[in-house]
């Protein structure tokens, strides 16, 4: 004998759907459009989030508990002119019969993986499905570029700009040619965070960046491949934390930006650089005409020196300069103005 | 600890030690008569209030007739009896908030539940009826549980879920049981509409 669902009370049949995971509960709404209503009507997902990786092979949405991340789900959208033989069929988005199956992911976790054609953005169509139902924040964005098209991955950027900008965290990584690096630099619009972990493949010195024009307003910004950055693309970022790796800045430039951050009068965005290189840097250059105050006994083990120096506006900027522990040699120094 | 070795519905009296426990009796629809600890009642929000409003004493449950539980039958509230007793003195869960919920089904209640759906229901019913939030929660997540892995397919036969056309045929049936003249209204306007009239009137 089956359980008739729909003839129990109705705060039963919402503890029922509570007490659901999420790939049951996408499949079981798939079921008719009553079961989609009563869902939505009684269910309002809490204490949860959604993390999304998109890649040349797959996009996954990983479901997890905020204060318990070992709890969590995943469900995949892949590309494929074939898929498997076992497979059941849903309504997904506008598709009728998207084939899908339940698969188990290599860490154990529940997954169910939908297999569309290649004619789709079927990231953007699975989490339109998914949003619709579980409206539920988004975390984290993981865009891999490694071998995807450039027609699809700026694809990505332009859906991430008009759907997700408020995510928390948006992180491009893997490799790109450096006319693609800058179209991402300039057309990526997030409010949150941005790690840039995009290598550029073709870059050499004797490119010209200075005409880069890009406006981050994000509060906290990582860029790992900084070979191009300029004195003036430090002025235009405007995020509140800004980190950025394997500048090629001399001492000098370093040091002309900090004097005119140090006498800014009005109020600066940024409270925190990070600034990282393969050379040795020297800090009697970078600290020149500062004043700064030589604070050896109250630095930390794990950095080589501590300054301090007062801004304009009465505020203490702390400076540190450490040497990384990475393969290739690495020393940079930490500005960070306040307490 | 199996069902069958669960701690006793129908209280003996001998087996409760040293200090006398207080006990209640009640009665199923079906005219089935069980003993249950007042630790136990407590499980239940509703059979607590119901029996702390009659303010039995013991001479009370033994004189008085057994305190009917009508809309439940025995078999159920065999079921919902051992659960409270096997639970009582547990303090009744409170909920974190977050959904879904994280429900864990121990074994002992794994092994009650291990019975046919329309016994489940029932139970689903009465925990809900007596309001006893931890069988509910169990028995919900048993129901639940039955979805994993279930295709859509599947998963009408398991629930009984209409699919979009049955519930729109269902609507049209129920439509025409209340007012049957409005079937045959829509049929006439039909039939003028294929005939070219394009007015009703």
């Amino acid at each position: 004998m089956a359980i008739p669902l729909f003839r129990l009370p109705i705060l039963v049949i919402q503890l029922i759907l509570e007490s659901m995971g999420f790939i049951d509960i996408f499949v079981l709404t798939s079921v008719s459009s009553k079961t989609k209503r009563i869902f939505k009507n009684l269910v309002k997902v809490k204490n949860h989030e959604m993390h999304i990786v998109m890649g040349k092979k797959e996009n996954f949405f990983t479901f997890q508990r905020r204060l318990n991340p070992d709890f969590f789900e995943q469900f995949y959208s892949e590309s494929r002119k074939r898929h498997p033989k076992e497979v059941f069929f849903m309504k997904i988005d506008t598709i009728d019969q998207v084939p899908s199956e339940f698969s188990p992911a290599e860490d154990g976790a529940a997954a169910l993986t939908t297999y569309w054609s290649k004619n789709c953005n079927h990231g953007a169509m699975l989490y339109n499905a998914l949003i619709e139902l579980f409206e539920l924040p988004v975390k984290r964005i993981k865009m891999d570029l490694t071998d995807v098209a450039v027609k699809t991955h700026r694809g990505w950027i332009n859906w991430f700009n008009e759907t997700l900008s408020d995510a928390f965290i948006l992180e491009i990584m893997g490799e790109c040619n450096f006319s693609d690096f800058v179209w991402m630099l300039e057309n990526v619009k997030t409010e949150n965070t941005l790690v840039f972990q995009i290598e550029a493949t073709d870059y050499s010195d004797t490119f010209e960046s200075s005409n880069i024009n890009f406006t981050f307003k994000a509060k906290t910004v990582a860029i790992v491949d900084g070979r191009w950055i300029k004195m003036d693309h430090l002025k235009s970022i405007e995020a509140r934390s800004v980190s950025l790796f394997k500048i090629t800045l001399t001492d000098f430039q370093i040091n002309l930006f900090l004097r005119d951050w140090k006498d800014l009068k009005e109020a600066f965005n940024m409270k925190q650089l990070i600034i990282f290189f393969e050379r040795e840097a020297d800090p009697g250059i970078v600290l020149a005409g500062m004043n700064a105050t030589n604070e050896e006994m109250m630095k930390p083990d794990h950095v080589r020196n501590q300054w301090s120096f007062k801004m304009a506006n009465g505020e203490k900027c702390t400076v540190t300069y450490a040497k990384l522990n990475v393969d290739v040699p690495t020393f940079g120094f930490e500005f960070k103005v306040g307490n | 600890m199996s069902v069958e070795n669960a701690p006793v519905v129908d209280v003996d009296e001998a087996a409760i030690p040293v200090e006398k426990k207080m006990y209640y009796r009640f009665e199923s629809n079906d005219k089935k008569e069980f003993r249950v600890s007042e630790l136990a009642i407590q499980q239940s929000e509703t059979l607590n209030r119901l029996v702390e409003a009659m303010g039995y004493t013991s001479e009370d449950v033994e004189n008085k007739p057994a305190i009917a539980i009508e809309n439940i039958d025995g078999k159920t509230l065999k079921l919902v009896f051992q659960w409270c007793e096997h639970h009582k003195g547990e303090a009744i869960p409170v909920d974190d908030g977050s959904v879904p919920k994280i429900v864990e089904i121990p074994e002992f209640d794994a092994k009650l539940m291990d019975i046919d759906n329309g016994l489940l229901f029932k139970l689903i019913w009465a925990a809900d009826y007596l309001n006893i939030v931890q069988l509910l929660n169990v028995s919900c997540k048993k129901v639940a549980n039955m979805a994993q892995g279930k295709t859509p397919a599947q998963l009408r036969r398991v629930y009984l879920l209409p699919s979009d056309e049955e519930d729109e045929a269902a609507k049209r049936a129920a439509q025409e049981a209340q007012d049957p003249r409005a079937r045959e209204v829509e049929e006439e306007f039909e039939e003028r509409k294929r005939q070219g009239g394009n007015s009703f009137f």
